[in-house]
């Protein structure tokens, strides 16, 4: 269950190593698998962008079935069976939960017409929360807890995601990674808590190792990237709670953090470097990596 | 100089910017594999394009890896 790239990097996975049996993706979007990321920043820039992973005549030449506009309302483990809005119900050998995350909306600014919220985060304003929003059917003005007032045509809320796993409530199910307790049940993504691209690809693609039975792929430090008006970041490791230790270039806006925790380095964050930048942030972090030299 | 790309599979996460610029050289499946040749400025705008930083350039004659910058 879910359309996205968790979903999508299993599927590719499956039909890669050679899995022919059916394969079904349902999801609530009405669209085929795609990219996210751009829709926060090529696409508000108003590039031409194909968000798609795959067209639609990938799926068909693949073997693949799609269920848009299904939303899953239950999980009935039992039945090993996961009910649609509209009463359907599909039944599966093997399930992977990869339902995603919506944004989180500001009480507030529910119900506005010129509010729209975005799966990133940003400060408006240190120190002051949103206490109240003016307006009619379109918001005019801001109030913050500090008593300040910021007139607006257009809100963005970029606050952050919570897991879209109400569809699992009644199971109790917990998603902590890709297993699960319950069998032929597992979970990639956002609703594991990943949080990052590469960690819903590493993990959609884990699933498929598992589900075939091969043993998983080498353990990778989490990662992530974006680009940020024309600068790209990159970190690798975990810097949440580490000491930070910048090198910033003298012209330019490139710079280095390393991070350290119990004297070692637990992660390093890289903006504007080079990919054998990168390559050496993770070979901090990692053991050698295997490199493939893949015959042209 | 003539490039060679290797892939490094460990950091690679399929993303795919590299078979959208260099689609004769780089197909994508579960990670991205080298396929075929392509310019060497392809080849370097391919790794720049990578998020991932996988594509790794050797010098064909020397046997050195390139910055891609």
């Amino acid at each position: 269950m879910g359309g996205g790239l968790a979903a999508q990097r299993c599927c590719e996975t499956l039909r890669a190593l050679g899995h022919a049996g059916p394969i079904t993706i349902a999801g609530a979007e009405g669209s085929e698998p795609y990219d996210r990321p751009p829709l926060s920043k090529e696409g508000l820039a108003g590039a031409a962008t194909e968000p798609r992973f795959r067209p639609r005549s990938w799926y068909a030449e693949h073997d693949v079935q799609l269920r848009l506009g299904a939303a899953a309302v239950r999980l009935r483990p039992g039945a090993r069976t996961v009910e649609l809005a509209g009463g359907e119900r599909l039944r599966y050998d093997d399930l992977l939960v990869a339902t995603g995350s919506r944004p989180v909306m500001l009480p507030a600014l529910a119900g506005f017409a010129n509010v729209q919220a975005l799966r990133t985060r940003a400060q408006m304003r240190l120190g002051a929360a949103l206490e109240s929003a003016r307006g009619a059917d379109r918001v005019q003005e801001l109030v913050l807890t500090d008593g300040s007032r910021i007139a607006t045509d257009h809100v963005v809320v970029a606050v952050g995601v919570r897991p879209a796993t109400e569809w699992l409530d009644a199971s109790g199910l917990e998603l902590r990674g890709i297993h699960t307790a319950l069998p032929h049940v597992y979970a990639a993504g956002d609703v594991t808590g990943g949080g990052h691209w590469e960690a819903a690809a590493r993990q959609g693609a884990g699933v498929a190792r598992a589900l075939l039975g091969l043993d998983p792929a080498p353990p990778a430090p989490p990662s992530f990237w974006s680009d940020q008006l024309g600068l790209r970041l990159q970190c690798v490791g975990e810097p949440a709670g580490a000491h930070a230790t910048i090198a910033a270039d003298a012209e330019g806006r490139g710079f280095e953090a390393v991070y350290h925790r119990d004297g070692r380095v637990s992660a390093v964050l890289l903006a504007d470097r080079t990919p054998a930048d990168l390559r050496a942030a993770r070979r901090l972090l990692t053991p050698e990596p295997k490199l493939e030299r893949s015959a042209a | 100089m003539t490039l060679i790309p290797e892939i490094d599979t460990f950091s690679c996460v399929a993303h795919g910017d590299c078979a959208v610029v260099a689609p004769h050289a780089v197909r994508v499946d579960d990670v991205a594999v080298v396929v075929g040749v392509a310019l060497d400025d392809a080849l370097i705008e391919a790794a720049r394009a990578c998020p991932a930083g996988a594509i790794v350039l050797v010098d064909s004659d020397s046997g050195e890896e390139v910055d891609p910058g």
